[in-house]
């Protein structure tokens, strides 16, 4: 019985129907049943008659009244028509195409490509079309051998493939001995388009198929790559509504009706049917129908564990294979167990000689301060230096008048108060005796209460009262910022004192209305940067006072060139306990500094001999490790 | 830097700032604009205090919670912190409200607690240092090492007062150590920093360092 | 305008002109040829040993704040902060910061926070923690040491603005056997660094960080034009050394006073 194959959805319908019964689309009443001519629908599809030109005639009328021609034009590849639309050719016009061709090579592109390439060689412009190529179509253009090679036949053919051809030459002589004397229409059926094309040779009394045939080969990529056109083809000059029509044939998802008419039909996974090698039938996607095809998921991950365990293996294996098996297995469990991670070799730390050194200082220190702590000692050099910093800074002080105002800042960390209030401790109670008023400062969170210690415990017998002799300004925050500000505008930067009350109110700040009118500034540090901060922010706002600085032993070589540099950046420097002394000398009244003289100079002896004996013999130490890394290295 | 910017408001507010302040030191003309940024700044500066120390507060108490060996140090650190915030808000009403001198209890715990411990650390300290110098060629033993441990003997010899009176040259070998090579070496480093400081400066003011918002 | 505030104007502006045409001419193809700091190898390394055993990193960034001269080193080790979050963003356990200045924590909680998100870490137990230890010198110091002697830290980072309190924290990384890598521009503390960390970064080699970590353009021309004004600077010095044996020092000086 003949059927009519839908050219929408590809499915047969009864002869006679002038509709799909299964997607409504009309048939074509003159084309051949399938089975006969199973390539017409796809060249139904792509005809001119689908594809106008001018976007009004519709396929299906064309078909109609050009029957005949239809089934020339089914020769005819879709391509052609597309090209002739480039070229601007009608689609009634196609007949000369369809009947220049005499063979299908004159209608397929690639055939087309080819001969391009071979005119293109001769003529010296090529076509346009062949700079669009993909690279794999355009890469044998200069191996035009080769190519052709293939279209005369098995003698072109690669070396890898001869035997087989030799034993499918020998193959169909011996099948057709062997085989069923009447094979089903319907399993022809299955058989893409192009293998049905491949038929016709065959029936012409050819007795082998040349899988790599160019014609066949062209049809094949033909079919393989007419879902994804090459660039060249986009280009194709087509009406809007043309393009629109071929989206709208094509749906994202769905399969071309060519496609849908090679596919086998085979619509469930029996596999009944299957031959013994053939296990598995595709159920979905354009491959469904077709047997021993792999499958997309690997089938190892539906094997559980506990199958595995089930399963009996009788492995003869030698006692070195299984050493070997539970080495495997070891290192495996291994990997999923997680490693604390190991424990950092620890150097040695030497606790007894860290808590000798501590003991050794504790005691001498203690002794010399019970024994004679307060035992008078010269500073270093005898004399005050003069140009060390400590006549100036007395002069400047000494030149201080009762109604002058004095800043002292208090920027010291509490860990370093031993150090620094007895060095300080000197030279404010010379410029406490001057009966000057007193506004410390603090740029640090404890500076104020260090202020306040400093001034209640070293200084009591001056017997000053906050708001009335001296005013606590408290803490600036903002470090440069914050001095900076300061000196621009003390007032409003620091409008309270410490206990709250209106700072510049009291008699120490009454005649101060902005920073030079401060008669001096004492700055108290153990830190260079914050010397060099208050020395670089305040120096265009000191016109009228001066500076002066107290620094600790450590901050001292990075300070004193401010002192030494010319112009002066600071009037007067002292530093270190050393320095406090000496100052003390030039005041003629002994203080904290004279005092602590003595333990500070037990304290560096007994440090000396510390790291001079520890240090030598920690190096005599590592020498030995040395030569026993050295002898370990060298021997056995 | 693959860092996104967050938020590129924060990014032109801050370059601005900068660029007005660094101008300020300048140009005469912008000194009242910078003085507002300043101010500004400085109250931003203790605010910032207040939230670290609400940050302090968080950490050691979520170090607390944990129940480790170190719990117990964060206990003690909480307990004291809120204390000292309780004696502190005490003493400012105290001063503020009647006029008592500057806050007497804070003070006490700052003299009596705060600078014995500090001081006491710094004590520590000495002894740390002291150890790592004679823990040093443990650690290297080579002709630099040999350099270092020598330069260190002599300045703290040189920095004695009882010996060098009757040894004027120990005390001068310390002066020319510390004032020349030492201060030579250390104003080329002050130097290299201050370039490095300004390049990271720039770095801040044109946007390329972003240390606010990410 | 005097003459000093002029001066810094132009220095300003070329060191800026400066860095934009070495970040412009930049060839993005090679690798910037940057002399070998031993210490930021060290610090990839310890980065990939972190990896490797599942241990944390320990990045302290001193006690310098935001608005002072120490804001250069607090930069520099937000900076190596974030460089390391990024390089460490598949540690087990993320970085660990602490810091001794309060505005630092806030901007280091921000870095961590940008950081995190740019880089895609989810969820805060993934994400580093910026702490703020204490807020003097020694408290912070001592708050710093539990932190380096938990056992899951590996390495320490310095960076930042220390004292002489940083002794503490060099040597205690010492005593746990893990590496402490320590930079700060403070120089007192510079030098017991150079005693008892394992690997220094040496004065401005602090400020680095982004062109030898994160191999960003923009810092490796601030190096290239640190390198071009530290060779003027040497010039100039020398310069001033004849002009001063040449009896031209008062001219100098009236120069700089701007009274010229």
């Amino acid at each position: 019985m003949a059927e009519i194959q839908c050219p929408n959805c590809g499915r047969t319908n009864p002869e006679g129907r002038e509709e799909c019964e299964y997607c409504g689309s009309p048939l074509p009443q003159d084309v051949p049943s399938t089975g006969q001519d199973i390539s017409a629908p796809r060249d139904q599809f792509a005809s001119p008659s689908d594809v106008p030109s001018d976007g009004k005639e519709t396929g299906q009328g064309k078909a109609q009244e050009e029957p005949p021609e239809f089934e020339d034009e089914g020769e005819l590849g879709w391509l052609d028509v597309l090209h002739a639309a480039e070229e601007g050719e009608e689609p009634s016009e196609m007949q000369p195409a369809a009947e220049k061709k005499e063979g299908k090579e004159d209608t397929d592109w690639l055939q087309r490509i080819r001969d391009l390439d071979v005119e293109g060689e001769k003529s010296e412009e090529p076509p346009e079309e062949e700079e669009a190529f993909p690279d794999w179509i355009s890469e044998p253009k200069g191996e035009k051998e080769p190519q052709k090679a293939p279209s005369e036949g098995k003698q072109g053919l690669p070396d890898w493939l001869q035997p087989e051809e030799e034993e499918k030459e020998a193959a169909p002589e011996e099948e057709e001995a062997a085989a069923p004397p009447s094979p089903e229409p319907a399993q022809e059926e299955e058989f893409p388009s192009w293998l049905a094309e491949g038929e016709e040779p065959l029936s012409e009394g050819e007795k082998t198929i040349q899988p790599f045939d160019l014609d066949e080969e062209d049809e094949f990529l033909d079919d393989l790559f007419d879902e994804e056109l090459p660039s060249w083809l986009t280009s194709v000059d087509m009406d809007e509504e043309t393009e629109t029509d071929l989206e709208s044939d094509i749906s994202p998802g769905e399969l071309p009706g060519w496609v849908e008419a090679m596919r086998p039909v085979v619509e469930s996974s029996d596999t009944s049917g299957l031959a013994e090698d053939e296990e598995y039938i595709e159920n979905y996607g354009p491959l469904a129908g077709i047997p021993s095809v792999l499958p997309a998921e690997a089938e190892i991950d539906q094997i559980r564990a506990e199958d595995v365990k089930d399963l009996t293996f009788d492995l003869k294996v030698t006692k070195t294979q299984r050493e070997y098996t539970s080495l495997l297995e070891n290192v495996i469990s291994q990997e999923r167990k997680v490693k604390p991670s190991p424990k950092p070799t620890k150097i040695p730390t030497q606790r007894i000689l860290r808590w000798f050194i501590a003991l050794i200082l504790l005691l001498s220190v203690g002794a010399s301060i019970v024994a004679g702590g307060w035992g008078d000692i010269q500073p270093t050099g005898g004399d005050p230096d003069p140009d060390g910093g400590y006549t100036a800074l007395y002069e400047m002080i000494d030149g201080l008048e009762e109604e002058d105002t004095a800043l002292i800042v208090f920027d010291y960390q509490p860990a370093l108060a031993g150090e620094l209030n007895a060095t300080a401790s000197g030279v404010v109670d010379h410029l406490l005796s001057q009966k000057s008023y007193v506004a410390l400062v603090s740029t640090q969170p404890t500076g104020p209460s260090l202020a306040e210690y400093f001034i209640s415990r070293t200084q009591a017998e001056h017997e000053y009262q906050h708001g009335k002799d001296y005013i606590n300004l408290g803490y600036i925050p903002g470090q440069t910022a914050g001095v900076l500000s300061f000196s621009i505008a003390p007032r409003e930067i620091v409008p309270i004192a410490f206990n709250g009350a209106n700072a510049w109110g009291s008699p120490p700040l009454k005649e101060v209305e902005s920073f030079s009118d401060f008669a001096l500034v004492l700055i108290i540090t153990d830190d260079p940067t914050t010397a060099r901060i208050w020395i670089e922010q305040i120096k265009p706002y000191i016109s009228k006072s001066k500076v002066g600085m107290v620094v600790s032993a450590q901050a001292e070589p990075l300070v004193r060139p401010y002192y030494e540099t010319s112009p002066q950046q600071i009037s007067g420097l002292v530093a270190g306990l050393p320095g406090g002394r000496i100052y003390e000398g030039l005041a003629e009244k002994p203080n904290l500094s004279s005092g602590f003289l003595f333990p500070l100079n037990v304290g560096i002896i007994v440090t000396v001999l510390t790291v001079f004996i520890g240090g030598l013999a920690n190096g005599i130490l590592n020498l030995i490790k040395q030569q026993q890394n050295k002898e370990k290295r060298g021997g056995p | 830097m693959n860092i996104k910017i967050k938020a590129p408001v924060a990014t032109a507010v801050a370059i601005g700032v900068g660029i007005i302040v660094l101008a300020g030191y300048f140009i005469p003309v912008l000194t009242t604009l910078r003085f507002i940024f300043l101010r500004a700044g400085l109250v931003l500066a203790a605010v910032a205090l207040i939230v670290g120390i609400l940050n302090l507060f968080a950490v050691h108490f979520r170090k607390m919670a944990r129940n480790d060996e170190n719990s117990g140090y964060s206990l003690i650190l909480v307990v004291a912190l809120i204390a000292t915030l309780l004696v502190g808000f005490y003493d400012m009403f105290q001063s503020y409200m009647f006029g008592k001198p500057n806050f007497q209890t804070i003070s006490w715990l700052f003299n009596y607690i705060q600078l014995p411990i500090e001081t006491s650390l710094m004590a520590v300290m000495a002894v740390s240092l002291t150890y790592a110098a004679t823990h040093y060629l443990r650690r290297n033993l080579n002709s630099y090492a040999g350099v270092f441990f020598f330069i260190v003997l002599m300045v703290l010899i040189g920095t004695l007062s009882i010996f060098t009176s009757e040894v004027p040259f120990l005390n001068q070998i310390r002066q020319w150590i510390v004032h020349v090579p030492a201060l030579a070496g250390a104003r080329g480093l002050l130097l290299g920093i201050a370039l490095g400081t300004i390049a990271t400066g720039l770095r801040v003011l044109i946007g390329t360092d972003r240390p606010y918002g990410g | 305008m005097t003459v000093t505030g002029f001066t810094g104007i132009v220095i300003i502006f070329l060191f800026l002109g400066s860095m934009v045409f070495f970040t412009l001419t930049k060839d993005t193809e090679k690798k910037p040829r940057l002399r070998h700091i031993p210490a930021f190898q060290k610090i990839k390394e310890v980065i990939g040993l972190t990896v490797e055993e599942g241990s944390q990193l320990h990045v302290s960034l001193g006690r310098g704040g935001f608005t002072s001269l120490q804001s250069a080193s607090a930069l520099a080790g937000l900076s190596m902060l974030q460089e390391i979050i990024k390089s460490s963003s598949v540690c087990d356990y993320p970085p660990v910061a602490s810091t001794g200045n309060a505005t630092i924590s806030i901007l280091a909680q921000d870095i961590i926070q940008g950081t995190s998100e740019a880089i895609s870490i989810e969820g805060h137990e993934r994400r580093s923690v910026g702490e703020l230890v204490g807020l003097t010198p020694f408290s912070y110091a001592v708050g710093t040491l539990t932190t380096i002697r938990e056992d899951r830290v590996s390495a320490n980072i310095l960076a930042g603005w220390y004292g002489s309190e940083v002794t503490w924290l060099t040597t205690a990384g010492e005593r746990q056997g893990s590496p402490t890598i320590a930079g700060t521009t403070q120089l007192p503390a510079q030098a017991i660094m150079y005693a008892t960390a394992t690997e220094p970064l040496i004065g401005e080699e602090l400020y680095a960080v982004g062109a030898y970590l994160g191999e960003d353009p923009m810092h490796i021309a601030s190096v290239n034009t640190q390198d071009v004004f530290r060779w003027l600077l040497v010039v100039m010095i020398i310069a001033g050394i004849i002009l001063k044996y040449l009896g031209l020092n008062e001219f100098l000086q009236a120069l700089l006073m701007g009274s010229l």
